[in-house]
């Protein structure tokens, strides 16, 4: 009889305890494998789980679950439906815009609040109530952009390359340049649209030079940016070379070439300065050096890190804050994040600077803050 | 019978040998068109399995564009694809047809062909499914053509060829009824000739024996008291006549012997 006692006992606290827990789930991949030099989001991975343990400690009742995402977008909606299936309270993470349109649906209508990093195309969070995000969006990103480009930059012909395959570089490029012929009509602008897989650099570099632009923006990956970058260092081109928030650190390829030109002027904007100036910075250091050391502080465990803190914040001021409700609570949260401070604006997006990087030399340096 | 001339032997002569000849190039020609046309048609297959194979290893990123609705992306995805093979396989025409069914959005077709030569509704497809799990993303739909022309199956080497074959052939042709003229057809007219006069001479001789032997069998058949003269006028008369048809065969004789 004691013994039957002590079971139900163990069973009534076992489930009081999961429903009280306010289960997260980490939407990362949990391997590197068919990829070099990359962490391609495990770092994400681990700084939220870091977080979730020092939270726990603070006395938060949360608990992590990492959910494989792997590496395309059908993988990721696995995902999504996996947690949609296993009723998870909360769920933070995707990487790009296409992971991150591809999960948000299924995380809306399965009534998951969705916490994105790093995404920033509109779409993601247009007309969701359950889908928030840390860094800016695209909208914003575009207008900031096409601003730099007229007014700081005084482009007149401008190039636009995007990726059609991506929502987001299809995105960007497109408003990029509305912002830009609504500024200043006088500048000519052509679109040079491209697919995922494309190769001919060479040619495309070739066509579009012989309309001897001043500026080209290329809201493309890295290693699109790099092709293109070789055939204009090749051509000796003078030209500004504008990318978007795709470059994670240094770009990878300026360590492969030698010298890089003087002539072009590759300016790129992220969503943090580099720099530890944030009043989390203490907090956020001390758990990455304890918990995820390995892996290098960047833009991605800093968008990450706030993702998932704006979580535990806002269930610390609302412990019983779910769905719609945590969406709220975390868009009334003061907080000023790794990624800098973050407010959200009337679209429901947080309403934050660029942080812009220019190439020197063989070198990235932090050029200027632009809002 | 009417005589053969030596020159309408030798037409005839010509005229049966291009006979053969003529079948022969016809059959050549024939079996080599037909090789051609074999051929072409494996090339068409191959041609046809090159762009499957690349729409299928392009296959997870045209689901994906599906899948994000970037109808631009799969339109240039296509243009690009029969771009390339067009370079690759010039004079043939390919067309890809993606019937797309987006997870949320209308179905909506998305297609092109590397030329605008053919109907691309008369073509035969080849269908392949593309699927995101147990979902109906979309379907590919591909069809390479290539219209036969006459120098597909004819091509200018092969006439260039057949020229030089019929030059030979006429050459060849001419050296040969040459040839059995020389040797053949002109000692064998010579011998019918001189057989030809030999019958003639010998008819001839003939006549003149039965011409030079009738008067004598007239005289043998003479009465006995002819020889002892004259003894009525009948028999001088007959004696006259006969005198005069002997004259008359002797002259005919020595015309025939002297002309």
């Amino acid at each position: 009889m004691k013994n039957v006692l002590f079971v139900l006992s163990f069973m009534v606290s076992t489930f009081s305890f999961a429903d009280d827990t306010f289960r997260v789930a980490a939407i990362y991949p949990n391997h590197t494998i068919g990829h070099f030099n990359c962490t391609c989001g495990l770092e994400g991975a681990c700084i939220t789980e870091a977080a979730i343990k020092r939270a726990r400690k603070e006395g938060v009742n949360i608990s992590f679950t990492l959910v494989n995402k792997d590496w395309d977008i059908f993988k990721t909606v696995e995902a999504a439906e996996k947690v949609v299936s296993q009723r998870y309270d909360a769920a933070v993470g995707t990487l790009v815009s296409s992971d991150a349109l591809a999960a948000a649906p299924i995380l809306e209508s399965g009534g998951i609040p969705f916490i994105v990093p790093t995404a920033t195309n509109p779409d993601i969070t247009k007309g969701k109530k359950l889908v928030t995000r840390v860094p800016f969006n695209d909208g914003r990103q575009a207008f900031l952009l096409g601003r730099l480009a007229v007014n700081e930059l005084s482009a007149k012909r401008v190039v636009i390359v995007r990726n059609t395959s991506t929502k987001y570089s299809d995105f960007l490029g497109t408003e990029f340049a509305k912002v830009v012929r609504k500024m200043n009509p006088t500048i000519e602008v052509r679109d040079y649209p491209i697919v995922e897989g494309f190769t001919d650099f060479k040619g495309l570099v070739s066509r579009f030079l012989t309309t001897t632009p001043d500026l080209i923006f290329v809201p493309l990956p890295q290693s699109q940016l790099a092709s293109i970058y070789v055939e204009l260092v090749n051509r000796k081109a003078a030209l500004t070379m504008l990318a978007s928030d795709t470059i994670e650190g240094k770009p990878k390829f300026l360590e492969m070439i030698s010298p890089t030109s003087d002539l072009i002027q590759f300016i790129y904007p992220k969503h943090w300065d580099g720099t530890y100036s944030s009043p989390e910075s203490t907090r956020y250091l001390s758990l990455h050096k304890k918990y995820c050391g390995k892996y290098e502080p960047s833009m991605t465990t800093m968008a990450a890190y706030d993702a998932i803190e704006l979580v535990i914040r806002a269930l610390k001021n609302r412990p019983e804050a779910r769905g719609e409700e945590l969406i709220k609570a975390i868009h009334s949260v003061s907080y000023w994040g790794m990624t800098g401070p973050i407010q959200y604006g009337t679209d429901g997006d947080p309403v934050k600077p660029l942080e812009l990087y220019r190439v020197k030399g063989s070198d990235v340096v932090h050029w200027r803050r632009y809002e | 019978m009417s005589s053969v001339s030596l020159d309408t032997l030798k037409r005839r002569l010509r005229q049966t040998t291009w006979l053969p000849l003529g079948i022969m190039a016809g059959l050549l020609l024939g079996a080599m068109a037909f090789i051609l046309y074999q051929e072409r048609q494996g090339q068409l297959r191959n041609t046809e399995h090159a762009l499957a194979d690349v729409v299928r290893s392009q296959e997870t990123l045209i689901s994906q564009e599906v899948y994000m609705g970037q109808d631009q992306a799969l339109k240039i995805r296509i243009d690009s694809i029969l771009s390339n093979w067009s370079q690759k396989y010039p004079g043939g025409v390919a067309c890809l047809e993606f019937l797309v069914k987006p997870p949320t959005g209308e179905p909506r077709l998305i297609s092109g062909c590397s030329g605008d030569t053919v109907d691309p509704r008369s073509l035969k497809y080849e269908e392949n499914t593309v699927r995101a799990g147990n979902k109906e993303l979309a379907k590919i739909r591909y069809a390479v053509i290539r219209p036969t022309r006459f120098w597909d199956l004819f091509p200018p080497m092969l006439l260039v060829v057949l020229v030089m074959g019929t030059i030979a052939a006429i050459f060849t042709n001419f050296l040969l009824v040459s040839r059995v003229e020389v040797r053949v057809l002109g000692p064998l007219l010579a011998q019918m000739s001189e057989s030809e006069r030999n019958a003639a001479i010998a008819q001839t001789a003939q006549m003149l024996a039965h011409d030079i032997r009738k008067p004598f069998r007239l005289d043998r058949s003479r009465p006995p008291h002819f020889w002892s003269g004259p003894s009525t006028e009948p028999d001088r008369r007959i004696s006259r006549i006969r005198l005069f048809e002997t004259k008359s065969i002797h002259s005919r004789t020595y015309s025939l012997i002297f002309p």
